[in-house]
């Protein structure tokens, strides 16, 4: 396995992924494409301590609204749209092993 | 009365105005030309005309968009109505709440009218990532309408909507605006409420509209901007008159000109087209200016680093839990997450998640991440210099190539990517823009060109817009289909 495939299993894990070998396969060929291609910000552009880091296109702060109760959304139309549910929950595998 | 479908939402309104027509009269219009001709296109994941009739006969007293119907990009949630981002991981999903973009539609008298295709969560430029079937260019089939917001963009192309909202996060509405021929506006990031459209990458996303004209691009974004509690990204800045920029007057309008948009290897006729209209706008009088925007080589790896980072935190959500697919018998927990997500996620949206998650995970962090949204900064910076040395807008190629054909791209991410590099940098500043018609290729295929403003100035970009359109006529041009 190449250090590229072990990468992109290692990640698919992180990010709850299954993939199937030519998954595996495919991505980390294109993915060693696309990072050889983005890598530029590092091989061309050196701005040490020149400029902060942007997170969002308006000098962020925080947003507050009045703290006042409002009616949520009825459980049942919650609801309406899970796999699996009992009564009032979504109904998901035994988390605890017994 | 017939073609009520090839008639803009200005034409129509006036003529409901008089009363020659009435709202279901044009449902009726739309909804058959949509049977004959999207066969062909494949704009619609979901149109159905005995809801949009009922829709029609349930209308406001009055209303900007009174009876006009309005088709919607699949991301955007509309109460009790499929929206699946074109996604198998949310076949099924009918939201329990309107984005608040669909109750301003309303409130306005708008019908919502059907659900348009796209690349899965908005991840492409073809429209070709959609998890159900790809939609092609109403202009020529064998070729792709753009994307992400494909769907929209050839429905309004096609006449088989009035107008239609999308989303754009790396030129998902411009660049198919673009290869459709029709108009496509990506507001300021926090003019129109993201409330309710599922979430790609948070800090790039905005609702936008699709028209036929200037005129309806005003109106229809006068109707979705504004301040939203709901969405604590909503700038609180008053929406103004859109209508009233649009003047058939650009004297002293001073426009620049980025030299990094002109670049070796563009379609020479997108190019010639583009110089052409500038061209026209000097001769009325618009002050054209070379200007610079120096790190516009690194925007299209600084956007899939920030936009995939997002992505992947994003959705996270889609785990088979609340809503959507979910694997068949999962044996545990982790078994259900992993098999749910890779079962139910199309090839480019597990591409994107894990290069999202490779950027953000430890030891590539500052590389990637910080690096990217560093160089995030100088860009935005770019733009800032360019509207304070005076400049108006910004004239630009909205796509470097006209409509590729189906398939050229899908092989070759990257190749796919760097379709995108003229309107990449316009989401990572935050700053609006729009795509209009401006000629067309020897073969046939629309061409666009980019206006782009200063933070919260669309009104001078339809003022630019509005007058190159009152001297051209490109976008009365349609597809034979």
């Amino acid at each position: 396995m190449s250090e590229m495939e072990e990468k992109v299993r290692y990640v698919a894990r992180l990010a709850r992924i299954k993939l199937t070998d030519e998954e595996v396969g495919l991505f980390s060929r294109q993915l060693d494409g696309i990072l050889g291609y983005v890598d530029k910000l590092n091989r061309k552009l050196d701005i040490q301590g020149k400029t902060l880091p942007m997170s969002h296109p308006h000098e962020a702060s925080n947003s507050f609204r009045a703290d006042e109760v409002k009616p949520s959304l009825p459980p049942e139309k919650v609801l309406a749209n899970a796999p699996q549910k009992k009564g009032d929950f979504f109904k998901v595998p035994r988390i605890i092993e017994e | 009365m017939d073609n009520l479908y090839s008639l803009t939402a200005g034409e129509l309104l006036g003529l409901l105005d008089k009363k020659t027509i009435n709202p279901e009269e044009i449902i009726e219009s739309v909804y058959s030309r949509a049977q004959s001709v999207d066969k062909k296109i494949k704009g619609y994941l979901n149109l159905d005309r005995e809801k949009a009739l009922s829709r029609a006969k349930d209308l406001p007293s009055s209303g900007k968009l009174k009876g006009i119907p309005v088709a919607v990009k699949d991301n955007i949630c509309v109460e009790g109505e499929l929206t699946t981002c074109a996604s198998k991981i949310l076949r099924g999903f009918k939201p329990p709440y309107n984005a608040t973009v669909i109750e301003k539609l309303k409130s306005e008298g708008a019908v919502i009218f059907g659900k348009t295709n796209m690349d899965e969560f908005a991840f492409g430029s073809s429209c070709e990532n959609s998890s159900y079937f790809p939609t092609l260019n109403p202009w020529d089939t064998s070729r792709i309408p753009g994307g992400s917001s494909g769907g929209s963009a050839a429905v309004v192309s096609a006449d088989e909507a009035i107008m239609a909202i999308g989303s754009d996060t790396g030129g998902s509405i411009r660049q198919p605006a673009s290869l459709c021929g029709v108009v496509g506006m990506k507001p300021t990031y926090g003019r129109v409420s993201r409330y309710g459209l599922i979430a790609f990458a948070s800090s790039l996303d905005q609702i936008g509209p699709f028209t036929k004209d200037i005129k309806d691009a005003a109106l229809l974004l006068g109707v979705i901007a504004g301040f939203d509690e709901k969405d604590s990204t909503s700038v609180n800045v008053p929406v103004p008159d859109y209508a009233s920029y649009l003047k058939n007057d650009v004297k002293g309008m001073k426009i620049g000109i980025p030299k990094e948009y002109f670049v070796e290897g563009m379609d020479k006729e997108v190019e010639a087209s583009v110089r052409e209209a500038i061209a026209l706008l000097k001769g009325k009088g618009a002050q054209i200016v070379d200007v610079s925007l120096p790190h516009t080589e690194y925007a299209v790896a600084v956007y899939y680093i920030l936009a995939t980072a997002e992505a992947s935190s994003n959705l996270a959500r889609f785990d088979g839990v609340q809503y959507g697919y979910r694997c068949e018998d999962p044996a545990n927990l982790l078994d259900m997450y992993e098999r749910t997500r890779g079962e139910g996620f199309g090839a480019e949206a597990k591409r994107r998640i894990i290069l999202g998650t490779y950027v953000l995970s430890s030891g590539y962090y500052d590389a990637y991440y910080l690096k990217a949204q560093k160089v995030r900064m100088l860009i935005k910076n770019d733009f800032e210099q360019v509207f304070k040395s005076g400049c108006d807008c910004i004239l630009t190629p909205t796509s470097p190539t006209p409509a590729f054909k189906v398939g050229e791209r899908s092989a070759d991410p990257l190749s796919m990517y760097l379709s995108d590099i003229f309107t990449i940098s316009v989401n990572l500043a935050g700053v609006p823009a729009l795509s209009m018609p401006c000629g067309f290729t020897k073969g046939g295929l629309p061409i666009g060109m980019q206006l782009i403003g200063n933070f919260f100035e669309e009104g001078k970009i339809f003022n630019a817009a509005y007058a190159y359109e009152s001297n051209t006529d490109w976008h009365k041009r349609s597809p034979k289909l």
